[in-house]
């Protein structure tokens, strides 16, 4: 009887975890299939799922519009360099807001958390102000150094630090430690996992972040890849395959990115010493 | 703890200096490595560039979409043709909005920007007066249609050059007006005709549609209304005055739009471009971007003008034009003038940026001497765009002149035809709640 | 050497000593953060505000002062009103799925084999996508016409739905999207939590003789509470802010029944009107509601980690 109840139990997940997959997998699988349509396909009724008229003009174009290596780098630098300092810089505050008693806590909290409560375009421009009148306007800097700490990143790490055991802190202490020895050989590797997910959505938000680039580099050849591919949607026409094409390029190395990420996760759980 | 504030403060000091010290020395190399030539353009900034001096110029404009593709086409010939060393820098932006008011704020900007007239009343003072462009370069002011000029002029000064003119227009697909067993060769020329056609065309079985009104785009709906009552804001006694509360025709439009709805004859969506250019609407209204996404899908369509309403023949267009930004250096701006002067200009070999653009895009000429060409001429979809009458006035939605034309198309009639549409308000009623909006806007300019 | 500089010196080893320490080294750990916070967000965000008192352009360079006109204005604006209703009710649907829709699936996706991570995998799909691109599927896929999904829908008989143009449904196809676009990072923030979970606690409540449904609740939930707080908070935050997807699929319509504060707010600030402001004010409204909100919550939070 028991058994006979998880089974079902488990025939029930698995159809509802079926049933949510193919709501995210039939759309996307249009979108994918529509990048090797002509417009006219996609554009015709009645509407066509399986692809009639096969061509890679859709990704011709794309790559003859835009300079998809160049954007490609300008995208890799921005992501690559915004994620490795908000990795080390937000798990600083992240492990400070979990594990540390200090004086203004709150406050410091609090306004943390206050400045993901603005709409960017109200502070949009104050903020490029800033960023010109320290001289970034046009710079890789400029791109990468507001983009480093982000209150979700931060709140993102002090949940996973806050999971931790006490007892790991004070055996590191007794050991003779210093504080910044605790925090990056005994604590941050615990919550590898968590970082694992920051350094993705990181990268994630950074790749597909349209406006802040556009702004600050006023330079065509600092372009990034979401940059670029605006450009097919047009004000007035939009250009369905081109974009289609575009999103596929855009997405497929996010999702080389995430699948390693997935890997890296299990091996975080395997090595994480309190286990078992 | 003063120390700890002192520390702290000392750190930031050095935190910014750090930064900004990378910043710029990233910068100056960047600046060295792209434009080798830029330093000597700089050392003659404020004066009169010599002819060979090389120089470097930023231009900005929001055409995404298939017809930027000629656009970087036509810049990239500026760039390798013109014999003064003048390389147009071109970025293309899906947000030019933002890109703009951020780089004003802090005084930078592009030297030349492309966009709707409309952009001197939100970034005039952004804007050089650029009315010795005809005494510094070939361009003949009388060869440019006046009206256009007055849309890029204020008080007597020219701030922007005409680029293009668009208008929107009737389309119609001859197929489905075969199958229903009207003549395919004649677009509607009134409405009567126009929700007769409609009414003849839809079939549902075949989810087809006769009409295509689409309450979803603001300026399909601007340029559509005012055929039927005219403008929304005009000059009355030296102030603003808003036409809205009891305007007949703006309320004979919405109850017009809202029965072919109830019908059955005109879809109810927000986006009818994609049902046109799959075979599936009769008629709709739009610009001549269109005609693209026709062609590409195999439509065999017709084009004419909108269907005159009760306010009488009109010739709505909105003109998009060059503009000089405060941004630029003198050297800067005279390298603009003398890329818009290209672009006005046949060369030798008969070959003219603006003439090409305009054939290719369906755009009406704004310079007479080229709507006197055989290949202008000989284009029948320019053609059958291009408003022989000439008396009817060019106003789009409000009189030419008045600044706040964005909050007439994007809030006063949405605001005014959706509340009918969705929620069977009454037109009238509708019309009285707008009109207050629309008198606080014209309230700001009076 | 003279008594001041030796109690000069003691003070500065005190402060070294005092920075090295458990409680004081927590100032250097914020410190970039803080600072980074403090000159690109706190900075702004005090220009923005204070904003909110004038009458001012997109540049900022025209203000006028105009006290709290602004104030006024917004809560006589029936669309501002309507844009708060809206965001609430987008909010109320969306942080819940988010929070304990997320959390559930995770639990059953969390265990490490082959068909977990082909789902997981999917399911982080959507988050890849840029906004503009999910846009313009969905756009097309429901097109009220000639989408691909109204029509296989119709073709079963279960007639032609519009999606997009309908003033009761229209708002739900919009959160669904919103959800369908984000629920993949509180799903996998939840497994890597679950995961975490100290894997001894497990094997005391199956002494104990808990089922999996137990577990789940006595040992799974109390145990990944900080990560349910990070979720409810950064999606409140982030459905509160709604704007990309109804600025890429409706552009608030039909009759503004999609239009959140923030798609107001920056049709205000950008698209029909250039007032800064005003978009300002309205927005330091909406700070206040989501900063009152969020107090309350870590207040809440607190408390109960404590």
């Amino acid at each position: 009887m028991e058994r006979l109840k998880r089974i079902s139990l488990k025939t029930a997940s698995f159809i509802l975890l079926t049933i949510i997959a193919l709501l995210v997998i039939v759309p996307l699988a249009w979108m994918a299939l529509s990048a090797f349509k002509e417009e006219k396909e996609i554009l015709s009724f009645p509407p066509t799922f399986f692809t009639h008229s096969f061509t890679l003009k859709n990704f011709a174009n794309t790559a003859k519009r835009i300079k998809i290596i160049k954007y490609i780098a300008n995208s890799v630098i921005y992501a690559g360099v915004t994620t490795a300092l908000a990795v080390v810089v937000n798990s600083m505050a992240g492990y400070a807001y979990a594990r540390k008693k200090f004086k203004g806590k709150g406050i410091f909290f609090i306004t943390t958390l206050a400045t993901m409560m603005i709409p960017f375009q109200v502070i949009m421009v104050p903020t490029f102000l800033v960023v010109y009148k320290l001289g970034m306007y046009n710079t890789y800097w400029g791109l990468i150094i507001p983009r480093v700490a982000v209150p979700g990143s931060i709140f993102l790490m002090r949940a996973a630090f806050a999971g931790l055991p006490v007892e790991l802190e004070d055996a590191a202490r007794i050991d003779g430690l210093s504080e910044w020895g605790i925090f990056w050989r005994i604590m941050l590797p615990q919550v590898r996992s968590s970082a694992i997910c920051l350094i993705i959505l990181s990268i994630n938000g950074s790749w597909n972040d349209l406006l802040w680039p556009m702004i600050v580099a006023s330079d065509t050849s600092m372009r990034t890849l979401s940059n670029g591919l605006a450009l097919f949607v047009g004000q007035n026409s939009i250009q369905y395959g081109a974009s289609f094409a575009g999103a596929l390029i855009s997405i497929a190395p996010m999702f080389v990115l995430y699948i390693f990420g997935q890997k890296y996760f299990v091996e975080g759980m395997a090595s994480s010493g309190l286990k078992g | 703890m003063k120390r700890k504030i002192i520390a702290f403060v000392m750190l930031v000091v050095m935190a910014v200096s750090m930064l900004s010290g990378c910043g710029s020395a990233a910068k100056e190399e960047k600046k060295a490595e792209s434009t080798v030539n830029e330093s000597s353009a700089k050392t003659s900034n404020g004066e009169e560039v010599k002819k060979d001096d090389p120089i470097t110029i930023k231009f900005w404009n929001g055409f995404t979409g298939p017809d930027g593709d000629q656009l970087v086409e036509l810049v990239n010939r500026f760039n390798s043709e013109n014999k003064y060393g003048i390389t147009v820098d071109m970025d293309i932006t899906a947000s030019l909005d933002e890109e703009l008011s951020s780089a004003f704020a802090a005084g930078e900007g592009p030297t030349l920007l492309l966009s709707s007239s409309a952009y001197r009343f939100t970034y005039g003072q952004y804007m050089q007066n650029i009315s010795d462009i005809f005494d510094k370069t070939n361009l003949n002011k009388d060869d440019f249609i006046q009206s256009y000029i007055d849309y890029c002029s204020e008080d007597g000064n020219l701030y922007l050059v005409p680029f293009q003119i668009v208008s929107f227009y009737l389309y119609w697909n001859k197929d489905l007006f075969s199958a229903a067993g009207l003549d395919p060769e004649k677009g509607p020329a009134t409405w009567d005709e126009y929700l007769e056609f409609a009414k003849k065309i839809s079939d549902p079985s075949k989810n087809v549609y006769g009409s295509g009104l689409c309450y979803g785009y603001n300026y399909q709906m601007a340029h559509v209304i005012q055929r039927f009552g005219g403008l929304a804001v005009t000059k009355d006694g030296g102030s603003w005055k808003a036409n809205l509360e009891g305007n007949s025709g703006y309320a004979d439009f919405v109850n017009t739009y809202k029965k072919l709805v109830d019908d059955g004859d005109n879809p109810l969506t927000d986006d009818t471009d994609s049902m046109m250019t799959a075979g599936q609407l009769g008629m709709t209204i739009n610009g001549p971007w269109l005609t693209g996404g026709m062609d590409t899908a195999g439509i065999n369509y017709g084009i004419t003008t909108i269907p005159t309403g009760a306010a009488g023949s009109m010739n709505s267009c909105e003109v998009l034009g060059f503009s000089i930004t405060t941004a630029a250096s003198d050297a800067e701006k005279l390298a603009a003038y003398r890329f818009i002067e290209w672009w006005n200009t046949t060369d030798a070999n008969g070959n003219c940026a603006a003439l090409e653009w305009s054939l290719t895009n369906g755009y009406p000429a704004y310079l007479k001497s080229l709507m006197d060409t055989d290949a202008y001429k000989g284009n029948a979809k320019v053609m059958s765009m291009t408003n022989t009458d000439t008396s009817a006035p060019s106003d789009f939605i409000v009189d030419a002149s008045f600044p706040g034309i964005n909050g007439i198309i994007n809030d006063v009639l949405p605001q005014f035809i959706q509340p009918v549409l969705f929620d069977n308000a009454d037109a009238a009623a509708s019309l009285a709640n707008v009109q207050k909006i629309a008198d606080d806007i014209t309230a700001q300019y009076n | 050497m003279d008594s001041k500089t030796t109690r000069k010196d003691n003070m500065f080893i005190r402060i070294c000593r005092y920075f090295r320490s458990a409680e004081g080294s927590a100032y250097y750990f914020i410190l970039p953060s803080i600072l980074l916070l403090l000159i690109f967000n706190v900075i702004p965000l005090f220009v923005s505000s204070s904003m909110s008192f004038f009458d001012a352009n997109m540049t900022l360079d025209k203000v006028n002062y105009v006290g709290i006109d602004n104030f006024v204005k917004a809560f006589s604006d029936s669309r501002f009103l309507n844009s708060l209703k809206v965001t609430f009710i987008f909010t109320a649907i969306e942080v819940p799925v988010q929070v304990f829709g997320a959390m559930i699936i995770a639990a059953l996706i969390a265990k490490n084999n082959i068909t977990n991570k082909f789902f997981r995998a999917i399911y982080f799909l959507p988050v890849i996508c840029s906004a503009t691109s999910i846009g313009i599927m969905w756009k097309m896929i429901l097109h009220s016409n000639v989408g691909f999904l109204t029509y296989a829908l119709s073709s079963m008989g279960l007639g032609r739905i519009n999606f997009f143009n309908n003033t009761h449904l229209t708002i739900f196809v919009v959160t669904f999207i919103s959800i369908w676009r984000s629920f993949g990072i509180s799903a996998i923030v939840y497994v890597t939590a679950i995961q975490n979970v100290n894997a001894s606690l497990y094997e005391a409540a199956k002494m104990d003789g808990a089922g999996n449904l137990r577990q789940f609740i006595n040992v799974t939930v109390p145990s990944i509470r900080p990560t349910f707080w990070y979720i409810l908070m950064t999606r409140l935050a982030g459905s509160l802010q709604i704007f990309d997807i109804v600025f890429m699929t409706t552009g608030g319509g039909p009759n503004y029944t999609t239009e959140s504060t923030v798609s107001y707010v920056y049709s205000r600030a950008f698209s029909s009107e250039a007032s800064m402001g005003y978009a300002s004010t309205m927005s330091m409204i909406l700070f206040v509601i989501i900063m009152t909100v969020t107090v309350l919550l870590y207040r809440r939070m607190n408390a109960e980690e404590r």
